[in-house]
């Protein structure tokens, strides 16, 4: 069990900061994307932690991507819930703002705006929240988790071909919204 | 696609995952902190065995708040109809009452999908 422990603490102190700054750029919230791994973190540990160790990694980033989506998820319905409320009551009311909409950057940032800044990792980040979620997941898991095709499509569930697809879209538009900044 | 294009979006991709990980390396002592708590949390579970007699408890538990939910949204939305659709109100309910993950229910799910991504790759 000393071994199986340290084993696992090997490999989740090797994860969790990029794991912090994945959930991070997902929610835009610190406090979000820590309970987000620590849950990741639980989990892993709880149901997969008689698995062997070279299984850990793809589990723990499909526990990870599955929390992130569910936060969307939990978030969309609050929103719509609260925007549905807030409209009662209110005669003739246009159509009220779907949250959802804005939902890539909530802080309203632009990235044109952070490049011109000149802070390379705020411009990166207000970049990365503009990809609808799948593409972000797609390119942080293959671009700075190194996951193969194939694993980043067992992580997120889907074919191979939609991660290339999700990757190559995400890709494209990093590009151009970085052209600037990084030619 | 060129090559030269393949060339500009290797330089691209290694400049995005040195930025990246320049700022998961310079991440704050708090939360630094917090990340080590957690981790020391999990290790924690993995030393102590919980009960198996919890975990239908909060199952039935949670079975039982989700329920009452949904009965009370139903009555609610038969009186004001301009809500959201019924059924996906009952859905919102199940997500936001769900003590447990909802991809712990998915997992039968998942392995029989990994079987035949399995088989389709090799």
């Amino acid at each position: 069990m000393l071994d199986s422990s340290q084993s696992m603490e090997r490999f989740l102190a090797s994860v969790e900061r990029r794991a912090f700054r994945m959930a991070q750029i997902a929610t835009n919230s610190t406090d979000d994307a820590l309970d987000i791994v620590q849950e990741a973190m639980l989990s892993l540990v709880k149901r997969y932690g008689a698995k062997p160790e070279e299984e850990w990694k793809p589990l723990f980033y499909r526990i990870l991507v599955n929390s992130i989506r569910d936060w969307y998820r939990r978030t969309r319905v609050r929103n719509r819930w609260r925007s549905w409320i807030r409209t009662i009551g209110k005669a003739n009311d246009a159509e009220a703002l779907d949250p959802i909409e804005s939902f890539p950057d909530p802080a309203g940032h632009n990235p044109e705006d952070q490049v011109i800044i000149g802070d390379s990792v705020a411009a990166l980040e207000s970049a990365l929240r503009t990809l609808p979620p799948r593409q972000q997941q797609a390119f942080l898991l293959r671009a700075w988790e190194d996951l193969s095709v194939l694993e980043t499509a067992v992580v997120m569930r889907c074919s191979a071909g939609s991660v290339k697809t999700h990757y190559a879209r995400a890709v494209r538009t990093l590009r151009k919204l970085l052209e600037d900044h990084w030619p | 696609m060129t090559q030269d294009n393949n060339d500009h979006e290797s330089v691209f991709v290694d400049k995005v995952r040195r930025t990246l990980d320049d700022s998961a390396e310079n991440l704050d002592a708090g939360t630094l902190s917090q990340l080590t708590q957690a981790r020391h949390r999990a290790l924690e579970e993995l030393e102590s065995k919980p009960s198996l007699l919890r975990r239908p408890f909060w199952l039935s538990l949670a079975g039982l708040v989700t329920a009452t939910a949904v009965v009370f949204l139903a009555i609610f939305l038969a009186r004001d109809p301009s809500g959201p659709e019924y059924y996906s109100a009952i859905e919102d309910v199940e997500i936001l009452a769900a003590s447990e993950n909802p991809e712990f229910f998915a997992d039968m799910e998942f392995y029989a999908w990994l079987a035949e991504e399995m088989d389709d790759a090799g």
